[in-house]
């Protein structure tokens, strides 16, 4: 009598809690609660249901196994459970997970219970009988899941600046959803033009609508937060999702300027191009980059205010810029500049850093002319030959050097090499060479001139002229020869004439 | 150098002029012919001992280049008219060699 008063007893509690479903079967077996662990959100989507089965007989079930089946457009994942016993008053919870084909469909579930023995015991005698099965059928109606998203944008925002939060609110799931209330709870956060908390309500939001909200707020801490609750109806429940989404308040867009090329060479108008690249997660909108020369500084630009536009994230934009470096600029030139720009929030940056350029003094030696006295080489005759080098570049020419190269038959007289030493900027000097043609001939004469700059780095400078080589003409210093010979014969002619007198006078022999 | 050399050159012919008139004055006192033709035989000895001399010298002077082909053209000009200067003056040496011999030194 007692143990029936009891199961009438449980019947009633558990009875209200059974809204959706019915069960049937062996009046020992009952279901206590029903609630779905996992909602489906889509056709083919799995559910999970828990399910609370209670045992109000008189004898102790041994042996027992159990499984779930299910009528409808929906199958059960998973097999059998056992366990060794199950006691009278004793609850079972069973999760059986269901992949559904239909959101909304009824299903009728079966939980099968099967036994092998049943044990009584009684006034210190145990009875045993035999084994059993029965179902429990409960009907079901899958709900299907809301699916309500919240989506917060920017999340990083600008500081000490009014930004623009906007608020998305949709609903991704398959089914309405009515009398949504959204409040809006800012943690660090000044809300401009509006209440606190903010509500808004929306009597009905459809699948695939979208509700936004749109805000001004100031951050006024480093990691501000919003948080967001939802309540609405569905399905004749009340609902309610609630989510805080994590705020960053600082620089959104870390423009970074470079200069390419960084190396410069002193001594002239340059072209360089600034390279402004947005490593940061938001796009820089309107942004201006100014530049501030050192004051002390000597190099010169052309423009120091410039408009980049927007600059998205891990993009880049390159400006041209000229930049006039004098000859005696020397080493790093660094350039302070100020990038400005707007957040898509609506917030105002202003980012600092500064260029390094480099200039290079290297210098630079020419030959700018080469004498050869005499201009006309003669066979056998040192003529001396005159490289005049001139240090065209911005820094001192070091360890200056020249050579020559000349064929066989051009004898270079002494050394074919010459040591400078140093030259500075715009200084010319004359190396000398002597040489000696062997014999007559076109001469091709290279030079070479080796120097370093003050970076250490080794240049060379080489060359080569032609030396043309004749032989020497004999200039005879008699004059008309041939006049002279016939002076001399005519001479002759007269010492004879005069001898033939004198024999005609005195004649060949003594008397 | 080359001031020196026609210096040395007009005290050689001196030279061989005194050796040869010195040598000559026997041969040119038996010789039975008038003093001009006498004169123009002592004029063709001391022409021929100039030669000689002037070969021996030429022969023990150091070699000396070959001049080339228009040095050579200028320098046989020179060379003629010094033969005709050379044995014009060897024709006066002789004449007066004899002339003196006839009338102021007999």
């Amino acid at each position: 009598m007692g143990r029936a008063l009891a199961l009438i007893l449980v019947s009633l509690l558990v009875a209200p809690l059974c809204c959706v479903q019915r069960s049937s079967g062996d009046a020992a077996f009952g279901v206590g609660s029903v609630e779905w662990i996992r909602r489906p959100r889509y056709a083919g989507d799995v559910g999970a249901v828990r399910l609370s089965v209670y045992y109000a007989g008189d004898t102790t079930l041994v042996g027992v196994s159990a499984r779930v089946d299910v009528e409808g457009p929906a199958e059960v994942v998973g097999g059998e459970i056992e366990f060794p016993s199950w006691e009278p008053g004793e609850t079972k919870v069973f999760e059986p997970v269901l992949k559904v084909y239909e959101i909304g469909a009824e299903l009728r579930l079966s939980i099968v219970v099967e036994w092998k023995l049943e044990v009584e015991s009684k006034s210190g005698r145990v009875k045993i009988g035999e084994g059993g099965v029965r179902t429990i059928a409960i009907d079901l109606v899958v709900p299907g899941e809301p699916r309500l998203s919240v989506l917060v944008e920017p999340l990083v925002l600008a500081p000490d600046s009014a930004n623009s939060v906007t608020i998305s609110i949709a609903n991704e799931g398959s089914e309405p959803v009515e009398n949504l209330r959204i409040d809006l709870e800012p943690q660090g956060l000044a809300l401009l033009e509006a209440p606190v908390p903010l509500e808004v309500e929306v009597p009905l939001l459809e699948p695939g609508g979208k509700e936004v909200v749109q805000i001004l707020a100031v951050p006024l801490v480093k990691t501000p937060a919003l948080k967001v609750r939802l309540e609405y109806l569905y399905r004749d429940r009340l609902e309610t999702l609630e989510v805080v989404e994590n705020l960053y308040s600082g620089p959104t867009g870390h423009l970074l300027a470079s200069a390419e090329p960084a190396l410069l060479q002193a001594g002239g108008l340059r072209k360089i191009v600034v390279v402004v690249e947005n490593r940061g997660v938001v796009p820089a909108r309107s942004a201006v980059l100014k530049l501030y020369p050192p004051l002390e500084g000597q190099i010169v630009f052309n423009e120091t205010t410039l408009t980049l536009g927007d600059v998205e994230p891990l993009g880049r934009v390159a400006i041209p810029l000229q930049v006039l470096v004098p000859a005696e600029a020397r080493g790093c030139q660094r350039v302070e500049y100020e990038v400005s720009y707007r957040t898509p929030g609506g917030g105002h940056i202003r980012e600092s850093g500064w260029l390094v350029l480099g200039i290079l003094a290297p210098a630079e030696l020419r030959v700018v002319s080469i004498d050869v006295v005499p201009s006309e080489a003669l066979v056998n005759k040192t003529l001396v030959v005159s490289l005049t080098v001139v240090n065209v570049g911005a820094s001192e020419a070091r360890d200056i050097n020249a050579t020559l190269r000349a064929p066989e038959d051009l004898e270079v007289v002494r050394r074919p090499y010459s040591f400078v030493g140093r030259l500075a900027p715009q200084e010319p000097t004359t190396i000398a060479f002597s040489l000696k043609p062997r014999r007559e001939g076109e001469y091709r004469v290279e030079y070479a001139v080796r120097f370093a700059d003050p970076y250490g780095i080794q240049h060379e400078l080489v060359g080569a002229f032609v030396v043309r080589a004749t032989a020497p003409k004999v200039q005879v210093e008699a004059e008309m020869p041939e006049e002279l010979v016939y002076a001399s014969a005519a001479l002759l002619i007269a010492t004879l004439a005069f001898a033939a007198f004198l024999v005609k006078r005195y004649g060949v022999r003594k008397r | 150098m080359l001031v020196a050399a026609p210096v040395m050159s007009v005290i050689v012919h001196a030279v061989v002029g005194v050796v040869l008139g010195l040598l000559l004055v026997k041969l040119w006192e038996k010789l039975a012919f008038t003093w001009p033709v006498k004169g123009l035989a002592v004029a063709a000895v001391y022409v021929a001992v100039s030669i000689l001399i002037s070969l021996v010298s030429g022969a023990a002077a150091p070699g000396a280049p070959a001049p080339r082909a228009e040095v050579a053209r200028e320098l046989g000009a020179l060379t003629y008219s010094g033969y005709l200067v050379s044995a014009s003056l060897s024709i006066i040496y002789g004449l007066l060699y004899s002339y003196l011999l006839e009338y102021k030194f007999k």
